[in-house]
């Protein structure tokens, strides 16, 4: 059992842990989600091993991991609005801006853009992983768009589409 | 930005990615520590149990779900919180609403409801409404019985509810299949009887009614609309097209003498008024921060707050309802989520996700010195008397303020739960 769970395991975990650094902010915290996760799986894998949907209860785990990390410990602290754009390289101002607009949302609208945008799931599976109606998904990702846009496009957060653009353009 | 683009911002967020450590050996050994304490636990339970049976005879209690209320006795209803909550730490949760007295702060027995979300008061407060967008039914809650009763069918995604002002009819919005119209179902509240639902433009995301309970207004964000709802004969006038809150959050309020109808516009930063007798918008009022959201209007009517969550100024921005004129906005916090004002009209508290509460003196347009809470909180309630504010944060956290000190009190916890919802109820 234990072998099929490794197998498992090193195949899922890299996936599984950027998502839970787009959901949570952090790498440390990110590896100690997917860790978390994978050890749930483990205890119970004799039957999750049996469904078909791996993958996807590998993700409902990891994002009620999340959940309720967040409610122990409190989000990350925003310190006022975005980073000075001159102070890192490129790379790492992108991801500040994006961690920094995607830490203004509520953390079930953070999951919605994460588990749609990122990690590629339907607006069914979300809904599924959620517990909730796929109005009610389709709506939250309209709303985190809308505040997503808001946040990204006003001034220093626009570094991060200007480097989009910067490297597209060569 | 599109979600293309999003796609592509969320990919280099995560390219230059440091090395992991051995997640996969730290989690079979993590595995293996949770497997044995959870087996030593199931033995400590069992044998808990064993001894309980032995020793006075066990009845067991039947699901409070599902039972019906019994009938209300005519004593008043104590001031209570009504939190609804998911519970975390299974893969399937489920869903509870549980009890606070706003007086004591004890915490009571939670009622299983199955998950539910939007949760509403009627005016008397004896009777609490949930609606689970996921099942697609509405419960009452017996406040003075404290059993839910059995699920009423409406139409599929109910996400938000409305009361009339003279507590006889609920009304509940539903998202429908998204593609197709929205709907709005009422229901007697004195016989839990679904009416014939009513078709409304697109998806709804926010109710308002007017203080007479003659017109009730559905913002639906996937069509734009506002759709007007005659209340006397459940008719649905012609939808008022609102553009930009398609995009939008869609906040509304009344004024109390329901002449006007407020609509925020997130996405175009501007706040719509609405002549209700005539259905028409007026000129949009600019000025109240570059994303309004969440309003509350002063019980004379005189002023309304804008509460911007779309812009990094963090701003309240009063209104003066008479001219439709913004003021000098005043400025808040860090990232603020939501605003309550109290009845007496003397203060006005903001909520901020960074874990605070910034209380602000109506008469002086100053915000006091930040009051500390749970963090993300994201409801905020007002006692009738105005002395205290509840304010519930994500996690279930209830932070209660006391206004004449403007001073937290001891926080209280729901369990092992993330919340959903707050109503106080009278």
């Amino acid at each position: 059992m234990t072998e099929e769970f490794t197998e498992f395991a090193a195949g899922a975990a890299a996936r599984l842990r950027r998502t839970a650094f787009l959901l949570c902010g952090d790498w440390h915290t990110a590896e100690e989600l997917t860790q978390a996760t994978l050890a749930r799986m483990f205890v119970s894998w004799r039957r999750i091993s049996r469904q078909d949907a791996v993958y996807a209860y590998a993700s409902r785990t990891l994002v009620n991991a999340y959940l309720s990390d967040r409610r122990r410990r409190g989000r990350e602290m925003l310190t006022g609005w975005l980073p000075e754009t001159a102070v890192e390289p490129r790379g790492c101002e992108v991801r500040m801006v994006v961690l920094e607009a995607l830490a203004t949302l509520p953390p079930k609208m953070r999951v919605v853009v994460v588990m749609r945008y990122w990690a590629d799931m339907s607006v069914e599976q979300v809904a599924d992983l959620l517990g909730c109606s796929t109005g009610t998904v389709k709506s939250q990702s309209a709303r985190a768009l809308g505040k997503l846009r808001a946040v990204l496009e006003q001034d220093g957060p626009q570094a991060g589409l200007r480097n989009k653009r910067d490297s597209r353009d060569g | 930005m599109d979600e293309t683009s999003l796609r592509a911002l969320l990919e280099r967020a995560v390219a230059d990615e440091p090395p992991a450590g051995s997640i996969v050996d730290r989690s079979v050994a993590a595995g293996l520590r949770l497997r044995r304490r959870r087996r030593v636990r199931a033995a400590v339970v069992f044998a808990f149990f064993a001894a309980v049976i032995v020793a006075v005879g066990v009845t067991v209690p039947g699901l409070r779900a599902g039972s019906r209320p019994r009938p209300a006795s005519a004593a008043a209803v104590p001031p209570t919180l009504w939190v609804t909550a998911q519970y975390l730490g299974q893969t399937s949760p489920g869903g509870a609403v549980t009890p606070i007295s706003a007086d004591t702060g004890t915490v009571g027995q939670p009622i299983v409801t199955g998950e539910s979300d939007a949760i509403i008061s009627t005016p008397d407060g004896r009777t609490v409404y949930v609606a689970s967008d996921r099942s697609g039914w509405v419960r009452a809650i017996s406040t003075v019985a404290r059993t839910a009763g059995p699920p009423i069918r409406v139409k599929p995604g109910p996400v938000v509810m409305a009361i009339s002002p003279d507590g006889k009819t609920l009304y509940v919005a539903s998202v429908g299949d998204y593609h197709g119209p929205g709907w709005v179902t009422p229901i007697s509240v004195a016989t839990g009887e679904a009416e014939p639902p009513i078709a409304v433009a697109g998806s709804p995301t926010s109710m308002a009614i007017t203080p007479d309970g003659k017109m009730l207004y559905v913002i639906s964000t996937t069509a734009g609309m506002l759709t007007p709802i005659s209340l006397a004969d459940g008719h649905a006038e012609p939808a008022i097209r609102v553009y930009g809150i398609s995009d939008s959050l869609g906040w509304m309020v009344v004024t109390p003498d329901g002449k006007t109808l407020y609509v925020s516009n997130f996405a175009r930063g501007e706040v719509t008024p609405i002549t209700v007798a005539t259905g028409k918008a007026g000129p949009p009022i600019k000025g109240a921060g570059p994303g309004p959201g969440p309003m509350v209007i002063t019980s004379d009517g005189k002023t309304l707050y804008v509460l911007d969550v779309g812009g990094p100024a963090r701003t309240v921005t009063p209104i003066t309802v008479a001219t439709n004129t913004a003021r000098p906005p005043i400025t808040v916090g860090s990232v603020p989520s939501a605003l309550a004002i109290t009845p007496d009209g003397k203060t006005l508290y903001v909520t901020d996700t960074v874990g605070m509460v910034t209380p602000i003196s109506v008469a002086t347009g100053t915000a006091g010195r930040p009051i500390t809470v749970a963090q993300d909180p994201d409801e905020i309630v007002v006692t009738p008397d105005s002395k205290r504010v509840y304010v519930l944060s994500y996690g279930g956290t209830v932070t209660p303020i006391v206004t004449a000190t403007n001073t937290a009190g001891q926080p209280i916890l729901i369990a092992d739960a993330v919340d959903r919802g707050m109503v106080l109820a009278p």
